[in-house]
């Protein structure tokens, strides 16, 4: 009567319990990807079509445009997903993973699961790290399934204008800058398990259009630190040209801040009463 | 060892709610210990902290010699828990739920069949189309699949229906007998009355009393009350508890020696005096 948990047991808990999460929101999971699976191609297919609307702007009207520093010409499908796509990547992939996080730790206690989950034979520590896991994994897989309906859709409508280069480098900064949203709205629900979507879905809108008006008041030296404000400008140096240009200054005050934000919550959540 | 140890726990919630204090009771293993209180007196803070759910401010909470919070894990290890408040993951079917349950505990599924028909639950049903009764059969299966030596449970039988709380007993006695330690939270007097060997009665976060069964079920404890015209300048004798004085009145429980106790009254002047068998009903109204 009783037992032991040895390692081999608590693998195979932890690993039901990895499942466990992909399963029950396996439904919501495939209508998301569904949903920004069909923007980004429908974001493609656009590709010829912008290209003819382009070619008949006047040359006066285009060149007053490129004087103030708008470009949008499009050699390749590359270039103009390197303009275009990113938006659907980036916020529509972050609002996703973020919600599929806050789901992730609220669920439970939400729906009062969490007195048959956290009353088992694993730990805290265990549990949180399963779900901080799942956060992960999701982010992973679901970048990489963007990148190959992309590059499918590329191959449909323009398969020359492919430059591997740069599209692997998006794929590579978008994964970087979904792990970053992912582990701060991780952290940020660590502290606050019952709450609803708000902070799930508030937290990358306000941070893209943090972004927008960062690369709308680029010219202006005073407010140019506004651009370090979000992690979205990752994205926005990349070119054909420069494919690996990024702003690591972005990048490492946000590293920070999530490191920060996750130990913080981390620890919070290990000592409240659930 | 005992398999539950509380020692002068005392908890505190925001704004200065007292979940509980001073409460101190110990379980050994084969016994079955009943907990009853209202609503609010404290049980599930308890048995909340048991289960590691919240730390409590001060004092030793330990099942199996294992700190409750900062060795949850361990301690919940041989631990079978049916909550009050039941919430399932709706999609999975009872097979499915139980064997999750079990892999939490890394215990294999042997006992799933036997249990499940014992109490008549269909496995093949999702949990989200049971009903309440249905429900707690539920977490009474993955209480008891896991062969636990503790079992924590909070009004298990609430729902049940009395053929299925009659099944309920049966298989508590057995665990019982195989030396499993059991921590039953109710409502229900009689069925602690029924199957428990101790109580616990908490008021107001504070463990009140614990009472043997066997002085309620043996009729060892009675509820005198009498009136005398006499002043008495003492009146004590042993076996004799909670003495309340209201001018003449004189009311006491007692679990002494009746001859001596009819010595003692006949030499007094009494008019007027009541003799009852003190059952648990009575003794937990005694509180308030």
């Amino acid at each position: 009567m009783g037992c032991k948990m040895d390692k081999t047991m608590k693998k195979r808990a932890i690993n039901s319990l990895y499942c466990l999460e992909f399963n029950l929101q396996k439904k919501s999971i495939i209508w998301w990807f569904a949903v920004l699976a069909v923007l980004l191609i429908i974001e493609i297919a656009f590709y010829p079509l912008m290209n003819m609307m382009i070619g008949v702007i006047p040359d006066d009207v285009y060149n007053d445009f490129t004087d103030a520093g708008i470009s949008f010409s499009f050699d390749s499908v590359t270039e103009y997903f390197l303009l275009q796509g990113v938006e659907v990547l980036a916020l529509g992939g972050a609002l996703f993973l973020c919600c599929f996080v806050a789901s992730l730790l609220t669920r439970d206690f939400k729906g009062g699961q969490s007195e048959l989950l956290y009353t088992n034979a694993l730990n805290r520590n265990d549990i949180i790290m399963t779900k901080y896991a799942n956060a992960l994994t999701m982010t992973v897989l679901f970048n990489v399934v963007m990148l190959v309906v992309e590059l499918l859709m590329m191959c449909i409508v323009d398969i020359k204008g492919i430059v591997f280069v740069p599209l692997i480098t998006l794929f590579l900064y978008c994964l970087i800058l979904h792990l970053i949203l992912v582990s701060l709205v991780f952290g940020i629900y660590l502290l606050k398990v019952k709450s609803g979507f708000g902070i799930a879905i508030a937290i990358p809108l306000l941070l893209y259009f943090v972004t927008i008006i960062a690369l709308s008041i680029s010219h202006n030296d005073a407010l140019k630190f506004i651009e370090f404000l979000t992690p979205f400008t990752l994205l926005y140096e990349i070119t054909i040209e420069s494919p690996f240009k990024v702003n690591w200054y972005s990048f490492a005050i946000y590293v920070v801040v999530v490191l920060a934000v996750l130990g913080f919550g981390y620890k919070k959540f290990k000592k409240r009463d659930l | 060892m005992f398999a539950i140890e509380v020692a002068d726990i005392k908890k505190v919630y925001d704004k200065n709610i007292v979940g509980v204090e001073r409460v101190s009771f110990n379980i050994k293993y084969g016994e079955i210990f009943g907990f009853i209180g209202p609503n609010g007196a404290g049980k599930s803070t308890t048995i909340r902290a048991l289960m590691g759910l919240l730390k409590v401010d001060s004092g030793l909470i330990n099942i199996e010699g294992f700190d409750c919070f900062t060795e949850g894990s361990k301690a919940r290890e041989n631990v079978g828990y049916v909550p009050s408040e039941l919430s399932f993951y709706n999609s999975m079917t009872v097979r499915k739920y139980i064997e999750f349950i079990l892999k939490q505990k890394g215990r294999n599924f042997e006992r799933i069949d036997e249990l499940c028909t014992y109490f008549e639950l269909n496995q093949n049903r999702k949990t989200g189309e049971l009903s309440l009764g249905n429900k707690k059969k539920l977490a009474i299966v993955c209480a008891l699949a896991c062969t636990p030596k503790v079992l924590i449970m909070d009004e298990a039988t609430t729902g049940l229906d009395p053929i299925m709380q009659q099944k309920f007993f049966d298989i508590l006695q057995k665990e019982k007998k195989k030396g499993t330690a059991i921590l039953l939270s109710s409502h229900n007097l009689n069925e602690i009355q029924r199957c428990c060997d101790r109580v616990g009665i908490i008021k107001n976060g504070i463990l009140v009393a614990v009472k043997e069964i066997g002085e309620f079920q043996n009729k060892l404890l009675k509820h005198i009350v009498f009136e005398t015209k006499s002043n008495l300048l003492e009146f004590r004798l042993d076996g004799m508890e909670d003495l309340k004085v209201e001018g003449n009145r004189y009311e006491f429980n007692f679990n002494g020696n009746l001859a001596m106790l009819i010595n003692l009254l006949s030499g007094i002047d009494i008019y007027n005096i009541s003799i009852t068998d003190v059952d648990l009903n009575d003794e937990f109204l005694r509180w308030y």
